[in-house]
């Protein structure tokens, strides 16, 4: 995956959990989204499942796969 | 058979199999399986290549295949699959080989007990990059009905790892916030 993917996944879980701009006291800042989990938890649980998926796409890709495509190239060859 | 796959291409296909491979491990939540699905996934674009139009998104026509390919091997045992689920996970949540804190392990252990097709929207939206309308299109169903899986993921999530109890959050938080019954 690329930085670019990463960044979009990244402010999407997180834009939730910024759009109370108006702070707390503002009335029209939600805390929560309309199925009632708040924000914080949200980006919470986002970071989680991004730092799992991050963890395996960032793994050197395994030898057989590489061969795979490169037989496969050859293979074209014919 | 295989037309030429120019080399732009086969490299394009190269940067894309970390994503898939930890698409396959979120899917089928077993490394060894997961490998065979990329390599199978990899096969099939591969054989396919004249079925995908240059310039579109490869990310998401692979993830198609991917996620293709897992739910109908997945159809086919289901009996099988579904009776190892429970099993699976009681076993994950135990494996020694999670490296990282104790939060990450209990979560991994929370998110491979969601039903498929939650974890695969939180997935897709929340970690591999794509919009709710490409993760709608690789899903095969509508915009909506991705939004409420992964409301649906986060909120079980939420609720197995007791996350939400309101003396928890930060002043303010309105009693809106869930509680299991």
């Amino acid at each position: 995956m690329d930085r670019n993917d990463k960044k979009k996944a990244l402010g999407r879980m997180t834009a939730d959990a910024n759009k109370e701009a108006g702070g707390p006291n503002d009335p029209c800042a939600a805390e929560t989204t309309d199925d009632g989990m708040s924000r914080a938890l949200q980006a919470h649980i986002g970071r989680h499942v991004r730092a799992m998926f991050d963890e395996v796409a960032e793994e050197p890709v395994p030898d057989h796969l590489l061969k795979l495509l490169k037989d496969l190239d050859q293979s074209g060859d014919k | 058979m295989p037309r030429d796959v120019s080399p732009g291409l086969r490299d394009a296909l190269v940067a894309q199999i970390g994503s898939l491979r930890a698409f396959a491990v979120s899917l089928c939540r077993d490394r060894d399986r997961a490998d065979d699905l990329v390599q199978e996934t990899l096969f099939k674009a591969w054989n396919h290549i004249d079925s995908f139009k240059e310039g579109t998104n490869l990310k998401a026509w692979l993830f198609t295949i991917l996620r293709n390919t897992y739910f109908s091997e997945r159809r086919k045992r289901k009996r099988e699959v579904e009776d190892a689920d429970g099993k699976y996970a009681a076993r994950l949540a135990g494996a020694p080989e999670q490296h990282g804190h104790m939060d990450m392990k209990d979560f991994h252990a929370a998110l491979t007990q969601l039903p498929a097709d939650q974890r695969e929207a939180l997935v897709l939206v929340g970690a591999a990059g794509f919009s709710y309308e490409e993760a709608a299109e690789i899903s095969d169903c509508a915009v909506g009905t991705i939004k409420s899986r992964v409301n649906r993921a986060r909120s079980r999530l939420a609720d197995m790892l007791h996350l939400n109890e309101p003396e928890d959050s930060a002043a303010g938080t309105p009693q809106k916030v869930t509680r299991t019954a």
